[in-house]
């Protein structure tokens, strides 16, 4: 078994000497924390020497690269060339290529939390492997070298002038030695120089090792993220308790080695390939490939006393609309429907405005309270399908930034926003803050909006929550219909999956079998064959406008839920059948007591159902980008719909061709229904 | 039955040698130099070359192949005590010491129990009490004795569960109830050789100031009455699982005041301490007087240390009373 022999030098009361299984291979740990003394250091790495496979040090100042020369502290010097035999190896090489590696990978995923932010440094100095990838992500730097390193109230705010302050007084820094007592205090109380510390202090984001933090008061990190190498579970804890909101772990994988840390597992690199051929760069990404390493955000204390705001991105769903805006009312409408269409031309020149706000909007689930901020841009959907997405990108990312100003953590897009171009997928790209189209929630809640009415009409028998009743759904191998069919398939008993490519079809029934073997399935490539034996037929096409169903051999009392934009179903045919319900979508009611005095289209408090997306996301304090372009996700629509029960989003209006779909005429349908079953009957 | 004992060299080893070596068929003790003249009056005493801060403790392969199979008691009495010595020796005896003879200890096939000599120095001196079976979360220290011997007790009681573990706290060790003899000058000896130097100043007087707490107990023990529990407790162990600890101080503990009142009665001083609160000239007084600045904080220590357990186990330890030798101790000045 191979010997690493562990010295913690920014420790205390931290020694072991165990036996541990680190991928398959076992090893013995022996860990001795030195608290900072050299002497004793270097008395046990004497001791070790030549005994130990490799010795790795933990907590020393690191070496300081600047654009000519390095800087390393002589003790650190010492230390690190005290043994004759067995190499000293520090963490830092693994440091230097992991680290900016994990950020980058961690900004991809999440873009908002370290991008655009400004981050605060106990020691860049110490930690320059965060500082270059940090500032490429376009955040600004506060460094507090001066006051950590000596005490001085200035902060230093580029890579550039941090090099320039180092190699100024590196040899004030070769005279001072390694102490505990030189960490100084970022407590709030003893502060004397305020200003400097303050700027720090007010900083989202702050980076820092365990070896730093460990020894400060930590009262200034309530409400704060953390970006910090590995977190044991000592600190973790520690942590939690000073209210830290979250953090953001770059190698969480380790955590569950609590006796491993970097200069360890550079220890066991080390190991691996032999002592005298020093570590190079590739065998690090080869470890990190190996491994599987990757960063972890962590969430400690959200803070739910905090009002949080999202925003929505809506545009005037027709020319007649614009004149809702509150400075537009004015105008009477005989005036309106004349300037019309001048004024749909001339709006769609203006950028995108603020609109109006929602405001109470609180949680059934946390009791949390958000606030949406809405903006709208001025096109007519006409204007949308018309211009370049490009303009309309710009437009929108426009707003995301105003919105993120002013303090939205996430931003939803409305209406035909979301279907410009890639459908969010630019514009997430580039916008500051994550960004969703809403679409899974719409989909859950036309869904919700399909049952609901199923109900209502009460031709379908039930057992449980279960419909002994036949579903249709026109267009299943895309990505809308097969969410729709898998979710359906969980409550329905015979499922008919109907598209053109009978390939796709059967890919998709092994699927749904694999969600629910009970179901019984269908498949088909033409739509009218079954028509006659389907109580409910969700219809999402890409048809353009193309009829893809004949209306006349639907089942009376059949409920036809049109996901399709445009419509599949026109009004024409609607009108033909007055014994069949056709619905568009549901839409929704946030829970809490709303205040909202804008008119976003709907009645009264009712919602979209992809706004509500929104403010469940900054209900849950999941600001990722949720849904992004058209396709959609069967987890994630579950997941929306599960988030949406917690947190009180429930249905409200199911809504027709022409706007909102009333009891009375669910009531009328019921009866044409009725007579013309008794018609087919005689 | 064998016993290795690590630290039989030093005051109190010596004493526990003496006491355990009838006890056992075989005593293998522990020596950094083997040309050792002190306790050959026993013929079952082997002694072992080797060094408690090398890795491998002890030198010879087959000796310690000896330790490995046959051992059946471990006594670690070994450590440094000093409260002036520098942290790193501190440090290299006490805690990489003790984790070496732990790792000899875990690996040994045949051992029943671990016995492991620490001192109530552990425990924090601005609490109240110090209980037996729990050793107090502590992070600040006065000294680098208190603070290694804390890390190493930390290290004992982590590998609890390889073996049953003895941990015996003795309080502060003077000299030989019977003869008084003592190697040392620590604890009460600074006053008492304090006092003896400047007799002819304190004769003179009437009211001295001195920084201290005059309720502060001295919690102090024989060697031979320590070394004697110590051998009580090996004989009596049933080896259960588990840790067990033992506070080994003797009963009607003086405290300083009463201490500096016996000192007058010895010397025929009339000198009345004048108590004082802490501050630091006082500190530096003293140690110009000769006494270390590591003792000074011992002064004003607030601590009574709980005996339920030793007293259970150990009812001997309510013979041994300070009343019974305190005149043997102020008799080697």
């Amino acid at each position: 078994m191979k010997h690493i022999l562990s010295l913690a030098f920014a420790q205390e009361q931290y020694n072991f000497d165990e036996e541990i299984e680190f991928f398959n291979e076992k090893y013995r740990i022996t860990q001795y924390s030195t608290n900072f003394d050299v002497k004793l250091t270097e008395e046990i790495i004497k001791k070790y020497d030549g005994v130990c496979d490799v010795i790795c040090i933990s907590g020393l100042p690191p070496k300081i690269k600047f654009s000519k020369g390095f800087f390393l502290h002589p003790d650190a010097y010492k230390i690190k060339t005290s043994a004759k035999f067995t190499t000293i190896v520090d963490g830092q090489i693994i440091k230097d290529v992991y680290i900016p590696h994990a950020l980058r990978l961690f900004y991809l995923k999440n873009n908002g939390v370290i991008s655009k932010k400004k981050i605060g440094f106990y020691s860049a100095a110490l930690q320059k492997s965060f500082v270059e990838v940090l500032e490429d992500l376009e955040n600004s730097l506060v460094m507090a070298d001066p006051y950590f390193l000596l005490k001085i109230p200035v902060n230093l705010y580029s890579s550039k002038s941090l090099n320039q302050f180092l190699k100024l007084l590196s040899p004030v820094f070769k005279k001072m030695k390694i102490k505990k007592t030189n960490v100084p205090s970022f407590d709030d109380k003893k502060r004397k120089m305020k200003k400097a510390l303050d700027e720090f202090l007010s900083c989202e984001v702050l980076v820092g090792n365990e070896a730093n933090i460990n020894f400060l008061d930590l009262s200034h990190l309530k409400g704060k993220t953390l970006v910090i190498d590995i977190l044991s579970p000592n600190l973790e804890e520690k942590l939690k308790k000073a209210g830290l909101k979250d953090a953001i772990i770059c190698m969480p994988q380790l955590s569950q080695y609590s006796k491993i840390n970097y200069s360890i597992l550079e220890g066991i690199l080390q190991i691996k390939k032999g002592s005298g051929s020093p570590i190079k760069d590739n065998d690090v990404i080869e470890l990190v490939e190996e491994l599987k390493l990757s960063p972890e955000l962590k969430t400690y204390n959200s803070n739910l006393d905090e009002v949080v705001t999202f925003s929505f991105v809506i545009h005037p769903l027709s020319g007649a609309q614009v004149f809702k805006h509150p400075l537009l009312r004015f105008i009477k409408q005989d005036y309106a429907k004349l300037l019309q269409t001048g004024v749909e031309e001339l709006l769609s020149l203006s950028p995108g405005l603020f609109y109006g706000k929602i405001k109470g909007i609180k949680s059934e689930k946390n009791g949390r309270v958000v606030e949406g901020l809405i903006y709208a841009v001025t096109e007519t959907p006409r204007k949308l399908m018309e211009k370049e997405p490009d303009v309309i990108y710009r437009k929108i990312l426009k707003l995301c930034e105003k919105s993120a100003l002013a303090g939205s953590k996430i931003i939803g897009l409305g209406a035909y926003t979301k279907i410009v171009g890639d459908a969010g997928v630019t514009i997430d790209r580039l916008s500051p803050i994550p960004v969703t189209t809403g679409n899974s929630l719409s989909s859950a809640s036309t869904l919700w909006a399909a049952k609901l009415a199923i109900e209502q009409l009460g031709f379908v028998s039930k057992i449980g929550s279960y419909f002994q009743g036949t579903v249709m759904v026109i267009g299943a191998t895309g990505s809308i219909g097969a969410v729709s069919a898998k979710i359906l398939a969980l409550s329905w008993e015979i499922v008919i999956l109907v598209a053109p490519r009978a390939y796709k079809l059967i890919e998709l029934k092994e699927e749904i079998l694999k969600i629910n073997p009970l179901v019984k399935i269908i498949v088909s490539t033409d739509a009218n064959s079954h028509l006659s034996s389907a109580d409910l037929v969700i219809t999402t096409t890409s048809g353009q406008g193309k009829t893809v169903l004949d209306i006349m051999k639907v089942k009376p009392g059949c409920v036809i839920c049109d996901v399709s934009r445009p419509f599949d179903i026109s009004e024409e045919e609607a009108i033909r059948r007055p014994d069949v319900l056709v619905i568009a979508s549901g839409e929704v009611q946030l829970p809490g007591e709303l205040e909202m005095k804008i008119d976003i289209g709907l009645e009264g408090t009712i919602v979209y159902a992809c706004l509500a997306e929104t403010a469940l996301l900054a209900m849950e304090g999941k600001f990722e980008s949720f849904t992004l372009s058209r396709n959609i996700n069967y987890e994630k629509v579950l997941e929306i719909d599960k988030l949406a029960k917690e947190h009180g989003v429930r249905l409200s209006q199911i809504m027709g061709h022409n706007g909102f779909i009333t009891d009375e005429e669910i009531n009328l349908c019921r009866e044409h229904a009725l007579n013309k079953r008794k018609e087919n009957l005689s | 039955m064998k016993i290795f004992i690590t630290g039989a060299t030093g005051f109190l080893g010596q004493y526990l040698v003496n006491n355990i070596a009838p006890l056992f068929d075989e005593v293998y003790l522990l020596t950094r130099n083997c040309n050792q003249a002190i306790l050959n009056n026993h013929q079952n005493i082997k002694w072992i070359k080797g060094d408690i801060t090398n890795q491998e403790v002890v030198d010879d392969q087959d000796l310690r192949k000896v330790i490995l199979n046959e051992i059946d008691v471990f006594l670690h009495a070994a450590a440094l005590y000093d409260v002036q010595a520098s942290y790193s020796d501190c440090y290299l005896q006490n805690v990489l010491g003790t984790q070496n003879i732990l790792r000899l200890a875990k690996r040994s096939k045949s051992l029943k129990v671990f016995y492991y000599i620490s001192t109530i120095a552990v425990g924090d001196d601005n609490c109240f009490f110090l209980e037996e079976d729990i050793l107090p979360s502590r992070s600040n220290f006065t000294d680098h004795y208190s603070e290694t011997k804390y890390l190493a007790e930390k290290l004992v009681r982590e590998t609890m569960f390889n073996f049953p573990t003895r941990i015996i706290r003795p309080g502060i060790i003077v000299g030989d109830s019977e003869s008084g003899e003592m190697s040392k000058i620590d604890g009460p000896y600074y006053f008492m050789f304090t006092i003896k130097k400047y007799i002819s100043i304190l004769e003179k007087s009437r009211v001295v100031p001195l920084s201290f707490n005059p309720q502060t107990r001295l919690p102090i023990i024989p060697v031979d009455h320590c070394a004697r529990f110590v051998s009580l407790l090996i004989q009596r162990d049933k080896y259960e699982a588990g840790i067990k600890t033992y506070h080994l101080i003797s009963e009607d503990i003086p405290s300083i005041k009463n201490f500096l009142d016996d000192l007058n009665l010895y010397f025929g001083l009339k000198v009345h301490y004048l108590p004082f609160f802490k501050n630091t000239f006082s500190k530096n007084l003293l140690s110009v007087l000769g006494i270390p600045p590591q003792v000074y904080p011992f002064m004003f220590s607030k601590l009574s240390y709980d005996k339920s357990r030793t007293l259970e186990e150990l009812p001997e330890l309510k013979e041994s009373r300070y009343g019974t030798f305190k005149d043997k101790i102020f008799g080697i000045l």
